[in-house]
């Protein structure tokens, strides 16, 4: 009888469409007459709609459809307009940040114009959501943690992009568009500053990002295991705790001698997932700016482990023969 | 049975538990779709080569070491022949690198390398074959015996001098050319970027597309031109990893694009060798000098560097355009060429001690610059003809060293302050000059008193320098015949500041042999324009034989002027000697604009010598008006050049030398 409520379920209830509770739906309304979805059903609500923009939903949205537009449309001419290499080469094409001799100023278009117009248009496009979602949970009377924890992803974007670079002086430090062209420039960045596994706040990150993991699944096993028992209803096991709460803490008392409680585990997942881009985030301002070579930084306050030296012979040719023969 | 949530389930549960053999095919269906999953994982060895624990491993996939091993296979030796008998360069014409071969041997190289390199195309790939149905082995006239010539001399090079990275197995010339004319691994420079600056978008700054290069990534891919093509001094742009844990300095680069670019670099040799990063470094930190393949590796860039740079560059001219690159750039080598997937080309097999004649050149010299053009080309352009001239050669380094000369005393002289107060004393000097004579004609002994003080002082070059000297004192006497107005004056004293500098840093009796050199130029510049076969100038300035008179208009007319110059070196001299004396005691800045404006005075005048002599030279009739109008355009050259110094001084004095260098030898 439970089973409607699972992933996947076979079984979907259908009811004439839920309008919500009423609120003020500022100067634009809600448009659409919902309709209900199948295969939305069996992952969530089947019902989709009525949809809500508004003034920042909308400018948002074509923000970033103008981001998108200039990102996709330079990828499109690097491959000579041609669609089969467009798909082909897509994962590897990327729009590239300008060169270190533009410094901080706005360089020619096809030099890293683009480039910048392409991250202020995408900047403005994720702040205005930002402030759409801050604003669309006080008009329902709720708090703001999805905004925030949209803020904080939002923190890390601007380090990489924004605020790092200016701090060094230049946008030739900052991320590219693309697939491959990002991920390559993540794995030179952390050549670079001497291998960024030794950056302490990179390692809370790391920490943070597989820890929300692990809380998430440990979370969803728990209550999915008690949802016999009305687990699911979470609320109402904070305020009347139940057979469901008192086993499902009983579990964890018995397995790692401690526990969350109904409440407290979502404050642990909600603070574990912000903090995921927030030490990131400081992390790479500390990159360049501070510490120039983590893993020399790593060496002196014993954070590297030592290993014997395998070749002792080895030296660095350079301070031999000076590179000529 | 309440522990069924639903019908469908119980029926499942049902339907294995009363029909268990429908429920073990289906398991033994799975378990053999997962088995035969795992038999196209392709198997891997993998090896320790670092302490354990840290993922210094060396992984190769079985099937691909096996495929590559097939193709990297040395040929069958032919040892050499006794050293008897005569030589190669007894018997033959024109053999240059292998001429210390015997014969036997010589012919030998010749059999091997035409199966190494053009096993279908046989002996005439190059070597011309004549009508009659003979072949002409001494003819240069198919470019590929040059180009052969001088990759034979490149492989000499290889073995004989970088060691460090070729040795024990040497190579030859099948460890890039594998049986193939052209060998299968080259590159050339890519066009993207240069075609891409012109677009109005779509830049990808030659990364972002894969490519063998950078290992199907999206970094840079062609990296070659910026790291391979010029020999490196030392630490080189390679290196992008700070070596201390602080930043020491502000500044931006190297950047995280100069980090990608040597990642691509580096990911173009993991590609070329078959390896892993971990062959070479420290899974941990890039930069520690810790595994003895880096050091290897780090001798191969340097080679690469060296082999681009002397060898394959420089034969750009050589070959026809089918043969160059997109920007008609010539094919170049990098790590692939030699190495084609494995870490020691055709696996290491010895590949150099049955071919002797290829470890080493037959005499001790610099293969870098040696000559590989000796069948000389009639119609040869005139800067190749110079250069194999070795007359030619002896004047242009003189030429140069007077050159280097003229910035010494400028620099000597330690006069110098304050540029500004230089220049306007000099300007007001120049003023008292000019009321003696005209401004563009004290230009003129201005600079031809610079430069021939260099004359005077250097007696045995004092030939050459003689006619750089008229020459350049002819290109301010043109300019003095286009303008003479108030801002050539101006111009004089720019150019009269510099030459009190000189002057004044110089004795005075410097100032009178530059006086006398003036005529003594003058003449010899009449007696070479004489003279049929620009016969050796040093007897000119012996006889000191009076000009001729009938000497054609414009060189006359700067001979002249020269004449006028020289009397009025004097007084124009010892006006610049007192605005000297007093800037001396000030100008500290002066004395680099100085040498700046000398150099450039010296440069312009080594150029118009260079004009003025091929003029001479180009014309063995040596008639009077045809050496004249030889001469005019070079006057003009230089006199356009002349502007062009003097804004460059004051804006970018390190761009002026090559850039008159340029627009005097596209003239």
């Amino acid at each position: 009888m439970a089973e409607y409520q699972s992933i996947f379920t076979r079984v979907q209830v259908r009811a004439p469409a839920h309008l919500g509770v009423p609120i003020d739906e500022g100067e634009l309304g809600r448009i659409g007459k919902p309709i209900f979805s199948r295969i939305a059903g069996w992952f969530g609500d089947a019902q989709i709609g009525p949809i809500y923009l508004g003034f920042y939903g909308v400018v948002s949205v074509v923000f970033g459809l103008v981001a998108f537009e200039i990102i996709g449309l330079n990828l499109f001419a690097q491959v000579n307009w041609s669609p089969i290499e467009f798909v082909r080469q897509l994962f590897w094409l990327g729009l590239e940040p300008p060169g270190p001799e533009y410094g901080l100023s706005i360089p020619p278009m096809n030099e890293g114009g683009w480039w910048l117009m392409a991250g202020f248009f995408l900047t403005c496009s994720v702040l205005l959501w930002f402030w759409r979602t801050y604003r669309r949970a006080k008009e329902l009377g709720m708090g703001t943690h999805v905004a925030w924890a949209w803020a904080s992803a939002i923190f890390l974007f601007l380090c990489i992009g924004f605020i790092r670079p200016v701090m060094m002086g230049g946008w030739s430090e900052s991320v590219p568009f693309g697939i491959f062209p990002h991920l390559d420039w993540t794995a030179a960045f952390s050549v670079r500053y001497g291998n960024l596994y030794y950056n302490p706040f990179h390692m809370l990150s790391i920490a943070f990002l597989y820890g929300s993991a692990l809380l998430f699944a440990m979370h969803g096993g728990t209550i999915l295991s008690v949802a016999r028992y009305g687990g699911d209803r979470e609320v109402e096991q904070i305020t009347h705790r139940g057979t469901a709460a008192e086993r499902a803490a009983l579990f964890w008392r018995w397995t790692m001698g401690f526990n969350a409680t109904m409440e407290s585990i979502h404050r642990w997942a909600w603070w574990f997932a912000v903090l995921t881009p927030i030490t990131g985030g400081i992390g790479i301002l500390l990159t360049g700016t501070v510490v120039d070579n983590w893993f020399i930084w790593g060496e002196k306050h014993g954070l590297v482990p030592p290993y014997p030296v395998v070749f002792p012979s080895v030296t660095d040719p350079t301070l031999s023969s000076g590179g000529i023969q | 049975m309440s522990d069924f949530r639903n019908e469908a389930h119980r029926k499942v549960v049902y339907k294995l538990g009363s029909v268990p053999l429908v429920g073990m095919i289906w398991l033994a269906t799975c378990l053999i779709i997962v088995f035969y999953i795992f038999t196209l994982i392709p198997p891997k060895t993998i090896d320790q080569i670092g302490y354990r624990g840290v993922a210094m491993e060396n992984i190769q996939n079985v099937r691909t070491v096996k495929a590559r091993d097939r193709v990297n296979v040395a040929p069958d030796e032919w040892p050499p022949f006794e050293e008897e008998g005569p030589l190669a360069s007894e018997v033959y014409e024109n053999v240059h690198a292998l001429g210390h071969v015997t014969q036997a041997n010589f012919d030998r190289i010749m059999t091997l390398v035409t199966e190494w390199v053009s096993p279908d195309e046989g002996c005439n790939y190059c070597h011309v074959v004549l009508d009659d149905g003979g072949v002409d082995y001494v003819s240069d006239e198919i470019y590929t015996k040059v180009v052969s010539r001088r990759m034979f001399q490149m492989t000499q090079h290889i073995n004989s001098t970088w060691p460090d990275h070729v040795a024990p197995s040497g190579v030859n010339c099948y460890t890039c050319h594998r049986g193939n004319p052209v060998p299968p691994e080259i590159w050339f420079t890519d066009p993207q970027p240069v075609e891409a600056a012109r677009e109005g978008a779509g830049n990808n700054k030659g990364q972002n597309t894969f490519r063998r290069d950078n290992a199907y990534s999206s970094l840079p891919y062609e990296t070659f031109s910026e790291y391979l093509t010029v020999m490196d001094q030392g630490v080189g742009d390679i290196r992008i990893i700070p070596t201390t844990a602080l930043p020491t300095t502000e500044a931006l680069e190297p950047d995280l694009n100069a980090a990608e670019r040597t990642y691509g670099l580096m990911m173009h040799i993991s590609e070329a060798l078959g390896t892993n990063c971990t062959f070479c470094h420290n899974s941990r930190s890039f930069i520690s000098w810790e595994i003895p393949q880096r050091v290897t590796a780090w001798y191969g860039i340097r080679m690469a560097q060296d082999l681009n740079e002397n060898f394959l560059i420089p034969l750009q001219p050589e070959f026809p355009a089918a043969r160059l690159g997109p920007l008609g750039d010539a094919p170049k080598a990098h790590c692939a060429t030699c190495h084609q997937a494995v870490n020691k080309p055709l696996n290491g097999a010895d590949v150099i001690s049955s071919y002797p004649e290829l470890a080493a050149p037959g005499a001790d010299v610099n293969l870098r610059e040696a000559t590989y053009k000796f069948m000389g080309d009639t119609a040869a352009p005139a800067e190749e003809a110079a250069a194999e001239d070795p007359a030619a050669e002896d004047q242009a380094a003189e030429a140069g060293a007077v050159a280097d000369e003229a910035t010494a005393p400028a620099e000597e002289a330690s006069v110098a302050d304050d540029a500004a107060a230089a220049a306007g004393a000099a300007a007001a000097a120049t003023e008292e000059a000019a009321e003696d004579a005209s401004a563009a004609t004290e230009e003129a002994a201005g600079a031809a008193a610079a430069a021939t003080e260099e004359a005077a002082e250097d007696a045995s070059a004092a030939t050459e320098e003689a006619a750089e000297d008229a020459a350049a004192a002819t290109e301010e006497a043109a300019e003095d015949a286009s303008a003479a107005t108030e801002e050539a004056a101006e111009d004089a004293a720019a150019a009269t500041e510099e030459a009190a500098e000189d002057a004044s840093a110089a004795t005075e009796e410097a100032a009178e042999d530059a006086a006398a050199a003036t005529e003594e130029a003058a003449a010899t510049v009449e007696e070479a324009a004489e003279n049929e076969a620009a016969a050796p100038t040093e007897e000119a300035v012996a006889d000191e034989a009076p000009a001729a008179e009938e000497e054609q208009s414009l060189v006359e007319t700067g001979v002249e002027n020269l004449e006028s110059a020289g009397d009025l070196v004097e007084p124009g001299v010892e006006n610049l000697e007192k605005a000297g004396d007093m800037v001396a005691d000030e100008t500290a800045a002066a004395v680099g604009s100085a040498a700046e404006v000398t150099e450039d005075a010296a440069q312009a005048t080594e150029e118009a010598a260079t004009d003025v002599q091929e003029a001479v030279s180009e014309e063995p009739a040596a008639e009077d008006a045809p050496v004249a109008e030889e001469a005019a355009p070079a006057e003009d050259a230089v006199t356009e050049e002349a502007p062009a110094v003097e804004e460059t001084k004051v804006e970018e004095p390190a761009e002026a030398a090559p850039e008159t260098a340029e627009t005097a030898s596209a003239q």
